[in-house]
């Protein structure tokens, strides 16, 4: 249950960075989460390509072989319309979530 | 939506899977090196910012088969991977497989094509509406003070008129059998048939006209003008489907006839055994059948009984709503006793024919199951060397931690390409036993061609999943020794002398199933060909193949007793001399006498144990069939005012003077001219017993000179060829067609023809249970070579060591041929259990030979052994030539 939890957060980083930064290769996207996050999370960057992979089947992202900056052959991600409409579905999904957990906290406070 | 296009990827990625891989290798790659370069920025040495940067990308392979998982549904991709695993182990054992898939598809195809056989025979005989409702009128059979058991479906009109007024059914109709009829569509009258019925009788069986409309009432009336309604295969072959066939107008037996409609395809009547070209109103019989024995029948039963055909109606009744056979019965029993109620299904088989169909029916269904189960068999027995030859891989997979359940499917599903790849094979196999049923005949005279039956995908479906089933089912037997697979015992058994084979005892149990089956089919196929053989020999000391006869009929050609006559002077005169006859006679058949009838012998009233056939002959007769006389033959001199003479065959001679000799007895004639005194005739000589129809073995024949007897314009022709039978028939037509083009050819088939003809069932019985037979035994034959072969290497080692320790070569071979002639042995004494269990089956189609006939099962049984020993030959002689130590290099 927690892996899942996991990959879906993960999921939603990638639609993220791919929305704010535009085309990105995997590396790229494995670097920006981990400054964006200032180091708190650090995950195994090999984890990023099977969540990439679903990604594209869902039609969330597509790819494109393409060179990197320091002329490295690399694959590049592309977030799509679905890709894009997906990651306002899921940001909406976690406010909400964020919001009751966060009434829950306000509650154990109140009751102490 | 986002689920099934994840879906559709995922089933998709199963293919370009190495592109791929490639692609991730290579993306992987790139990503540690660029994180190796940032490190070596941030000021690391090349080997430490190496290994910082793979172990923050984590392991690489555990990434990989995420990733794949990820790319294809997984179930389905190992599903693909055994499959393709599958298929090619099946490939590289091509002989094998195929031998295993063939027997498994002839199974199939046969059980297909005999189910929808008896389906169209049995199940669903005739296409009419709610066939259980439908009844066919009958009498229970009398004679004497006994009601027998069978049951008489022929009616008199009067009985039609009785029941009609009665408004006993719901509906009712009438109906002939198919009488013969000339039929003119334009050019010259041609032979055909046609059945008389009612106005109602489409109507009461449900079956609607294809095309154009069926009888009216105003049809159905004496005088009316005449109507036809066409049989759909008469349609199609005399008017070539032709959609304008309505309106117009053919001539039957020299009447004008209006085609008004056609017939459902596959309706033909209610008589399986007949095919009529086409349906005429009943009421127009006696203005249509005007030639022939038409003009002094009586058909309706008006006033007298004199010359009424006494059961030419058959009498169809649907029952009314809600209301059962037993009570329609008592209301018809009450108008008059004796009535019998028949299903129009079971009607539709001759009465006679009806039991010999149903142990035919049997007989069929036991051998294609035989069949079948050998085909099951063959597949098991594949399987089980598979997995047998597989036990160290087995062992091997298990120890790396395979499961045990992974490598049953695998093995199942060796066995389920087999069997679909059988079921596909069937097809052409189902399509092959179709042509060739198409020639033969069932019991009562049923042609199957006739039958328009069609192989049924039902049929195919329903059996197809049955063999699917038995094969998974053995597939699982075999597939349950891969759980049994331990490896201590498998690396053990390599070390032992001889291994202790696990499956051997499935296996020769297998091969034992096989050899009996096929010793079973086989007898069969020789018990069948003994009948035939032994009705050939019917008629010892005669040379019957030359003799050959067919009736000329000249009335449906308008020819009176005269003119026929002057015809066949005429013929006889023509042939005479003709180098490919040999002699030539005229007979006319004048019917006969039942079981029951009585005749005056010396002026005492006798009656006779079975069938007396009456037959005028010429002077000729005896001569051309070689038949020696004792007494004198009839000479020219025997005339129509000469004294009356007759000659008797041995058999009526016999019961005729109680074992004395039957010269000089007298016998009243037993057809009496009104207010005349019947005449005396004299026996005046002894003929042996010709046998022309295998139910009579014991022919009793009173043979009359032909001017003794009114004039038959319908006499049969019998000639002795000369010496090629072919010759002899091409003359005889060529020599009718010249004098009378009208002429349809007759058929001229010669005695030992007529009775083939009469062994159908038998016949059929050698094709089918030969076919299947050879078939079994090819199956049987593979499965003991493989199991010798098996047995070979498996105990190669126990070989070498017996030879290095002074054992001869031939000791060795003879016990490897002794494992095969041991486990042959035993499946022959199955076979022959199973042959005696089933000899009450076959006994009904046997003919002078008994169903465990020791000669027959003799020859199988030695052909069976020495074939079986025969093939373990190669595996017996390399026994012989082992080498310890070469044996030992090997391993």
């Amino acid at each position: 249950m927690a892996a899942r939890i996991w990959q879906g957060t993960l999921a939603l980083m990638v639609l993220k960075t791919l929305n704010a930064l535009g085309p990105q290769h995997g590396y790229g996207i494995a670097r920006r989460i981990e400054s964006t996050s200032e180091q708190l999370l650090t995950i195994n960057q090999g984890t990023l390509y099977p969540v990439l992979l679903r990604l594209e089947q869902e039609g969330c992202i597509v790819s494109e072989w393409g060179v990197s900056e320091n002329n490295r052959r690399a694959k590049f991600y592309r977030i799509t319309p679905a890709g894009r409409r997906e990651l306002k579905k899921e940001e909406e999904g976690w406010a909400r979530m964020h919001e009751i957990v966060a009434r829950f906290s306000r509650l154990g406070k109140e009751s102490v | 939506m986002k689920l099934l296009r994840r879906l559709w990827n995922r089933t998709a990625g199963m293919f370009g899977r190495d592109k791929a891989e490639e692609d991730l290798a290579s993306e992987i790659e790139s990503h540690i090196d660029m994180q190796t370069e940032d490190n070596i920025r941030a000021g690391m040495d090349p080997q430490t910012a190496r290994r910082e940067a793979l172990l923050k990308f984590g392991s690489v392979s555990g990434v990989k088969e995420s990733w794949r998982d990820q790319r294809v549904v997984p179930f389905l991709d190992r599903l693909l991977l055994d499959l393709r695993y599958a298929l090619r182990r099946l490939v590289s054992r091509p002989a094998a497989s195929l031998v295993s898939v063939s027997a498994l598809a002839c199974g199939i195809g046969a059980a297909a094509a005999t189910w929808s056989l008896f389906s169209a025979v049995l199940l669903h005989p005739l296409p009419v509406r709610e066939a259980e409702r439908l009844v066919v009128v009958g009498k229970r059979s009398v004679r004497g003070q006994l009601t027998l058991s069978s049951i008489q479906n022929g009616n008199l009109y009067t009985t039609y008129r009785l029941i009609r007024d009665n408004n006993i059914f719901q509906e009712f109709a009438a109906s002939s059998g198919a009488v013969s009829v000339l039929i003119a569509n334009g050019g010259l009258p041609v032979p055909g048939s046609a059945t008389f019925a009612t106005h109602d009788y489409f109507e009461t069986l449900g079956v609607h006209p294809a095309m154009g409309r069926d009888f009216t009432p105003s049809d159905d009336r004496r005088g009316a003008p005449t109507v036809a309604v066409l049989s759909d295969r008469y349609w199609r072959r005399e008017f070539g489907a032709a959609s304008d066939v309505v309106g117009r107008q053919i001539r039957v037996s020299n009447n004008r006839v209006t085609i008004v409609g056609v017939a459902p395809p596959g309706f033909r009547g209610l008589n399986l055994a007949e095919a009529p070209d086409l349906f005429l109103p009943l009421h127009t019989v006696a203005d249509v059948l005007t030639t022939g024995a038409g003009p002094f029948t009586n058909f309706f039963a008006e006033s007298t009984h004199r010359n009424s055909p006494l059961a030419w109606l058959t009498l169809t009744g649907r029952l009314p709503d809600g209301v059962d056979a037993t009570a329609v019965l008592n209301r018809l029993n009450n108008l008059n006793e004796g009535f019998a109620l028949t299903s129009i299904n079971t009607a539709s088989i001759p009465e006679a024919a009806r039991e010999g169909t149903e142990q035919f029916a049997l007989l069929l269904g036991l051998t294609v199951g035989l069949l079948l189960l050998i085909g099951c068999l063959s597949v098991g027995m594949l399987l089980l060397i598979v997995t047998e030859a597989r036990r160290p891989e087995f062992a091997v997979c298990i120890a790396l931690g395979a499961s045990a359940a992974r490598l049953a499917r695998s093995v199942a599903l060796e066995g389920a390409m087999l069997s679909f790849g059988s079921t596909l094979l069937a097809l052409p196999a189902a399509y092959w036993l179709f042509t060739g049923l198409q020639r033969f005949e069932l019991p009562g005279r049923v042609q199957i061609n006739l039958l328009e039956f069609s192989p049924s995908g039902q049929a195919l479906a329903a059996v197809a999943a049955a063999a699917v089933f038995a094969s998974l089912l053995i597939a699982g037997v075999a597939a349950s020794f891969g759980y049994s697979v331990d490896v201590g015992r498998a690396i053990g058994s390599r070390i032992t002398a001889s291994p202790r084979l696990v499956r051997n005892r499935t296996r020769s149990f297998l091969v034992v199933g096989q050899v009996a089956i096929s010793l079973v089919l086989l007898a069969g196929t020789g018990l069948f060909a003994r009948s035939l053989i032994a009705t050939l020999n019917l008629n010892p000391g005669y040379d019957t193949s030359r003799l050959i006869s067919g009736t000329v009929a000249l009335t449906q050609y308008g020819y009176t007793a005269e003119r026929a006559a002057n015809f066949f002077d005429e013929l006889r005169r023509r042939l005479d001399g003709n180098p490919a006859i040999a002699s030539l006679s005229l007979t006319s058949p004048q019917g006969g006498m039942g079981t029951g009838g009585k005749i005056l012998i010396d002026g005492v009233p006798r009656q006779f144990p079975s069938f007396v056939s009456f037959t005028g002959v010429d002077a000729q007769y005896f001569g051309t069939m070689g038949l020696p006389i004792s007494g004198r033959d009839f000479s020219r001199d025997d005339r129509a005012n000469a004294p009356r003479v007759a000659i008797v065959s041995e058999s009526l001679g016999r019961v005729l003077a109680d074992g004395g000799n039957p010269i000089g007895h007298r016998i009243t004639d037993y057809v009496q001219r009104m207010g005349e005194a019947p005449d005396i005739i004299e026996v005046v000589g002894v003929v042996p017993d010709i046998i022309v129809d295998v139910r009579r073995l014991e022919p009793l024949v009173l043979y009359r000179p032909i001017a003794q007897l009114s004039p038959n314009p319908n006499p049969t022709l019998v000639v002795r060829a000369a010496s090629d039978k072919q010759q002899t028939v091409r003359t005889i037509l060529d020599t009718l067609k010249a004098m009378d083009p009208a002429l349809a050819p007759p058929s001229m088939l010669s005695i030992d023809d007529q009775l083939l003809n009469q062994m159908s069932a038998q016949r059929f019985g050698i094709y089918i249970l030969g076919a299947l037979g050879i078939i079994a035994a090819l199956l049987t034959l593979l499965g003991a070579y493989v199991l010798a072969e098996t047995m070979a290497s498996a105990r190669k080692r126990e070989m070498g060591i017996r030879a290095a320790l002074g054992a001869p070569g031939w000791r060795l071979g003879i016990s490897v041929l002794g494992e095969t002639a041991k486990l042959v042995g035993f499946g022959i004494m199955a076979g022959i259990a199973l042959a005696w269990l089933g000899a009450s089956t076959i006994q009904a189609f046997l003919f002078r030979v008994e169903p465990l006939d020791a000669t027959t099962l003799a020859v199988t049984t030695t052909l069976l052994l020495t074939l079986a020993v025969a093939v373990s030959l190669r595996p017996a002689i390399l026994a012989t030539r082992v080498d310890l130590a070469r044996i030992l290099r090997e391993e």
